[in-house]
């Protein structure tokens, strides 16, 4: 936790690709357990604004601090502190030459240096709550969408992150898909886990979602309760929005 | 046919389908498209085989009275030739006939393919026949004279197979070490490489051990290498240097010269000592593991001892073809065949393992570091490889007084030029990986190397494997641009080989047989990348 009781702060985020000003400072703070949803029109910054929260992508002004770290500090080792966060795709990026099991046990080796034994052990358990006990010896190409997408979770998981980061975890599978990889997300915000998810699935927003944040041009336009936005949003943007995904 | 009935497996679509599906016309014109091929072929060879390929002609006799291509100049021009040609054009005629009438009949598609194939294969018998036709008509005995003496190419294999009987012994002693250290290099090579390729096996220190043991064996077989190519060992320079200090002097004691040679034989030694320590250290180790059952599972048990076995195996005839070609009379092809290999293995050593070095460094987000990898690569793909040989051998060697065999100089040109080559098919590999793989390492923790050790390059190695293998036949091909450099007749290769014998007999199928030395090593990797391809194509995850 940060001094202030936060797990997570952002303190006036910009971010320039080039001539293009993505992020147009932001502020954030998100205390533990909480789970944040991060909703907005395409190209307004939501996936840019979660990949500075690990340093995906160096912010051009302004810092954030993770667990009393501060991550925009030159001399952080931010591979520790990654470790303890997990990031789940919306293209699930497994690793295709290793096996479900091995995607698991690589950084849990490499990272946090478990023996080969412990490991397994961690990762069989972390599959087994995903529901894929039987596809530890599978590739990843092997897999269905939703199943690949709920190795990745797993594999985040493994490494007992403090944060998870969900970019559009659902966008990229078959609607039949999508219940089953939302149901694990789900169950992860019952357990406490401090969550931070850009996602277009409305429903899972107002249900699983203690505070909603809607983006627009690199700037948090406004924030509440999700059942509160969804019933009475404030700006002209939002209804905008939000009439055309509701 | 019964549609709509559920079928549990498919359908076979085997040879015995394709069989059933024939009718009497498909049929008739498959078979006598194959007939017109196989009798243009064998009909050839056969008439050639009656007349005979060679003759022996007496010493002194007058190249007009009496060339060694006499007998095949005359099965070329011969009446059995004639009827051949004739028949398979009749032949050829026929199928078409017959296979005009199939194209209406047909009701399967297994009786078009089938009648297809013989209007090819018909095509293709009666194209050979015309061919032979019109070379009959041009002066087939001074082609014979010029380029179809193939007894000079048996002549000069170089083998002396009574030679070799006599000292099959010592041969076949000589390459039991070549077994041994090819199947130990092979166990380290299969270990290193499933270190690279997935989550690593063995602990960390071993590891280490595993890595400075393969470096050791590694050099140290280059260093024989070294040694046997250029009769003088290369280390044995190093240490002269260290002996010019005079140790002697310093010691007060004995001659320089004692201490020279003392010096450099007892480092040598060491070294040589020092890599077969680590190396059959290593060995024990991993037998240690295996035997404790702290390996990870019979996979890799198997997996390693199958790959001890093939290289052992390897090893043993690469030995054993050594030592026939140490007996060889010069000029060889057969010897010649030896270098091409050799320069090209090395060469490809240098060159793969400089290449990926080379090629981390090219796509380095720092400009101080990516500028000095593109000169290079730039400088050695923009000049000519032969001017590159040419530089070294000619150039620097003798400018600097360096002491080096120009057969180790186009070793190392031909190595720093294939990095160059390498390094961009590495860069194309390695960036060919989605963004998206080195995020998700990064993601979980893994530092910049090892997302690219453990994810990104395991990935990219198997995606570059074809593209490197044709720049390994390029390199075997290349290899013949060394004879620009004076070697002697032992350390030449197959272009030299077939160069020195043309130069003496003005035979130019003294080149036939240079060419034929290429493809027989070429013409196998070939078919390798090929296999290769195909089955990563194929979307199997591995290739090994
Ligand atoms: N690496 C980059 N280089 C240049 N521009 C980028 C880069 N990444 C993102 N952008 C730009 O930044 C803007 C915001 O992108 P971002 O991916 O954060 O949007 P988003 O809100 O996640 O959109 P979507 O809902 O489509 O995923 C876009 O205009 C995008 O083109
Ligand atoms: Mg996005």
């Amino acid at each position: 936790m940060n001094e202030d009781g936060t797990l997570i702060r952002l303190d006036g985020i910009h971010k320039w690709f080039g001539d293009l000003h993505v992020l147009r400072g932001i502020d954030l703070a998100i205390v533990p357990q909480e789970v944040v949803v991060l909703i907005g029109p395409s190209g307004s910054g939501k996936s840019t604004l979660l990949r500075t929260i690990n340093m995906l992508e160096e912010p051009t002004e302004g810092g954030v601090w993770f667990d009393g770290i501060e991550l925009t500090h030159i001399r952080t080792d931010l591979n520790k502190a990654r470790a303890r966060m997990g990031m789940v795709f919306q293209s699930f990026n497994l690793f295709p030459h290793l096996k479900a099991i091995e995607n698991l046990t690589l950084a849990l080796i490499k990272v946090l240096g478990l023996s080969r034994e412990e490991a397994i052990g961690l990762a069989r358990e972390q599959l087994a709550h995903v529901g894929l006990s039987d596809k530890a010896d599978s590739y990843p190409s092997q897999l269905s969408g939703g199943q690949q997408q709920r190795v990745a979770i797993a594999r985040a998981l493994a490494m007992q992150p403090t944060l998870m980061l969900f970019d559009e975890a659902t966008s990229a599978l078959d609607p039949e898909l999508v219940g089953e990889v939302l149901r694990v997300m789900q169950e992860l915000a019952e357990e406490g886990m401090t969550m931070v998810v850009v996602t277009h699935e409305m429903g899972f927003a107002r249900e699983v979602g203690n505070r909603l944040l809607f983006m627009d041009q690199g700037v948090i336009m406004e924030e509440g309760l999700p059942a509160d936005v969804f019933a009475n949003p404030q700006h002209e943007r939002t209804k905008e929005f939000l009439s055309q995904v509701l | 046919m019964s549609l709509g009935v559920e079928r549990l497996t498919p359908p076979d679509r085997g040879i015995r389908y394709f069989m059933a599906q024939q009718n009497g016309w498909s049929w008739a014109s498959f078979w006598m498209g194959i007939g017109t091929l196989v009798m243009v072929m064998l009909g050839t060879l056969v008439v050639l085989t009656a007349h005979g390929w060679t003759q022996f002609c007496p010493e002194g006799a007058k190249a007009t009275e009496c060339s060694p291509t006499d007998p095949l100049a005359e099965g070329l021009m011969s009446r059995g030739l004639g009827l051949v040609i004739i028949a398979t054009v009749i032949l050829g005629v026929a199928t078409w006939v017959i296979s005009v009438i199939s194209m209406r009949v047909y009701q399967t598609k297994p009786a078009k393919e089938a009648t297809l194939v013989g209007i090819v294969l018909a095509a293709q018998g009666v194209g050979f026949a015309g061919f032979l036709m019109w070379f009959r008509g041009s002066d087939v005995d001074r082609f014979a004279r010029n380029f179809l003496d193939v007894r000079l190419i048996g002549d000069h294999i170089g083998l002396v197979w009574s030679k070799i009987t006599a000292q099959f012994g010592a041969i076949a002693e000589a390459a039991v070490p070549w077994a041994i250290n090819m199947a130990i290099a092979g166990l380290l090579v299969w270990i290193v490489w499933r270190m690279v390729v997935s989550d690593n096996p063995v602990a960390e220190p071993i590891r280490t051990v595993l890595l400075a043991g393969t470096a050791a064996i590694v050099l140290g077989l280059l260093l024989d290498v070294t040694g046997l190519l250029t009769g003088n060992l290369a280390w044995l320079r190093i240490t002269e240097r260290i002996g010019e200090v005079n140790w002697g002097t310093l010691l007060g004691t004995g001659s320089r010269a004692d201490h020279v040679d003392g010096l450099a034989q007892g480092i040598g030694s060491l070294l040589r000592f020092a890599a077969l320590w680590l190396g059959y250290g290593a060995f024990a180790g991993i037998c240690y593991r295996i035997l404790r059952g702290d390996w990870r599972s019979d996979e890799h048990i198997r997996g390693a001892v199958r790959a001890m076995l093939i290289l052992a195996g390897s090893g043993y005839v690469i030995g054993i073809v050594k030592g026939m070609v140490v007996t060889a009379t010069l000029p060889s092809f057969a010897a010649g065949a030896w270098n091409t290999l050799i320069l090209s293995v090395a060469g490809a050593a240098i060159g793969f393992g400089g290449g990926l070095v080379l090629s981390l460094f090219a796509m380095s987000s720092r400009a101080v570091v990516r500028a000095p990898a593109r000169i290079y690569i730039n400088f050695f793909r923009g000049t000519p490889l032969i001017w590159q040989i040419s530089f070294a051998g000619m150039g620097i060697v003798p400018a600097l007084h360096l002491n080096i065999s120009p057969y180790w100089v186009a070793i190392m040109v031909l190595g720093l030029n294939l990095a160059a080559y390498s390094a961009e098919v590495y860069r194309a590999g390695i960036q060919s990986i989605e963004r998206g793989q080195m995020e998700a390492s990064r993601t979980l923790g893994l530092s910049y190397m090892q997302s690219l050790q453990y994810v990104v390059v395991p990935q990219a190695i198997r995606r570059v494997i074809p593209p490197l293998l044709n720049e390994f036949v390029i390199l075997i091909k290349d290899t013949s641009l060394v004879s620009i450099l004076g070697l002697t007749l032992s350390q030449k290769e197959l272009l030299g080989v077939g160069r020195t014998i043309y130069s003496s007999t003005f035979d130019a199928t003294a080149w036939l047989g240079a060419a034929a030395g290429f493809l027989i090593i070429t013409l196998p990797m070939i078919r390798i990348v090929t296999i290769v391809e195909r089955r990563m194509r194929s979307g199997l995850t591995s290739v090994i």
